[in-house]
């Protein structure tokens, strides 16, 4: 999603968010969580990247820790925007966001790291993870792959990540993106082909052409191509759940209209 | 930063008998109670920054400080336009949630 290059962005210093939410009284915060935990999971989305875009930075913390809790991972927060441009405190809260997620969601994987800052940024109190995560991101001058490896990240959790990713995953990125326009078309023509009726109007074949157009970015995700593993990506970046079957049935149909239309996935 | 403090002797013994109970260093206990009041410190900072004729005025709360709080002695000097960090945080939240259904 990011180019996770050293800082490019000569107009913005860094500044530390555990700066900005010290300032901040701690009953102002507590509120503004209250506030923030009884939005569902569109809204925090919506406002997460309101509050990102405009560099409201405590505000959109508070939407992260949220989202977190919830289960959404950080790569689908700012999914569909162009990430070229993110200023260095975006990307260091990008960063702080991917930490959090992992901290949260492979609450062991500090075992397996070999340094101990990072084994303290990932499982230390929360205000040693601050202090470790700004040591770690060096004021942006730490590229993304060297922070991916420092933390040993494997595969899966660089694609729950936003900014945590390797050159490896990075590129299929792009390449899913590459493709996705041909792939869609081939979807959107397939689909047209489908008789309407009573039960199946425009609105459920826009559904439908979704739907499959972001199982098959799932697959591209998942490496095994594992139904169940697929399912759970599908329900990350959608909030739906869906079942395995309905999976394997419905990318089935993907791989053959991609056949129609010769686009290789 | 390290920083040496000298404690009076009301607190120095306070604080062996909290470091006892705890087994945090006195550094780190006075550590955790201040964070509680950072904002306060930069509330007082802002202040200074959005009105620097009111540096000796600001500098004497903090000078005299207690029993009034920090903070309604900022609001009590400050212009009545002035909105502090609280309020400007309170300002954002609304930009991005809507107004809150009861009081802030």
């Amino acid at each position: 999603m990011t180019s996770g290059s050293p800082a490019k962005d000569a107009g913005e210093g860094f500044t530390s968010l555990a700066s900005l939410l010290r300032a901040v009284a701690p009953e102002k915060l507590e509120e503004a969580r209250r506030r923030v935990v009884m939005q569902n999971r569109e809204e925090l989305l919506r406002r997460y990247r309101a509050a990102h875009i405009e560099g409201k930075r405590v505000i959109a913390f508070l939407m992260a820790e949220a989202l977190v809790r919830n289960g959404v991972p950080p790569f689908v927060w700012l999914d569909g925007l162009a990430l070229d441009g993110l200023t260095v405190n975006q990307r260091y809260d990008l960063f702080l966001a991917d930490l959090m997620w992992v901290r949260r969601w492979y609450r062991d994987h500090d075992k397996v790291v070999r340094y101990r800052r990072c084994k303290v940024m990932l499982a230390g109190a929360d205000h040693l993870f601050h202090r470790e995560a700004e040591f770690a991101f060096y004021e942006g001058k730490r590229p993304a792959w060297k922070l991916v490896a420092s933390l040993s990240l494997t595969e899966r959790q660089q694609w729950d990540c936003a900014l945590l990713r390797s050159a490896t995953i990075k590129k299929r990125v792009a390449a899913t993106d590459a493709m996705s326009e041909r792939v869609f078309k081939a979807l959107l023509g397939d689909i047209r082909a489908v008789r309407r009726t009573a039960t199946f109007g425009e609105a459920e074949a826009l559904a439908t052409l979704q739907r499959r157009l972001t199982l098959w970015r799932c697959s591209r995700i998942v490496r095994t191509a594992s139904p169940t593993e697929i399912a759970t990506r599908f329900e990350q970046m959608t909030g739906r759940p869906i079942s395995r079957q309905a999976v394997a049935q419905q990318l089935e149909k993907v791989r053959t209209a991609l056949r129609t239309m010769e686009v290789t996935s | 930063m390290p920083h040496k403090v000298n404690f009076d002797g009301d607190t120095s013994r306070l604080y062996e008998q909290l470091s006892h109970l705890t087994g945090l260093t006195p550094g780190e206990l006075i550590n955790r109670q201040l964070s509680a009041h950072h904002a306060e410190g930069h509330e007082l900072l802002a202040l200074v920054v959005a009105h620097p004729e009111l540096h000796e005025e600001a500098a004497n709360l903090l000078q005299s400080y207690g029993p009034e709080p920090l903070l309604v002695g900022i609001k009590r000097i400050a212009p009545r336009s002035y909105l502090t960090l609280a309020e400007r945080f309170e300002h954002k939240m609304s930009e991005v949630m809507g107004k809150p259904r009861t009081a802030f």
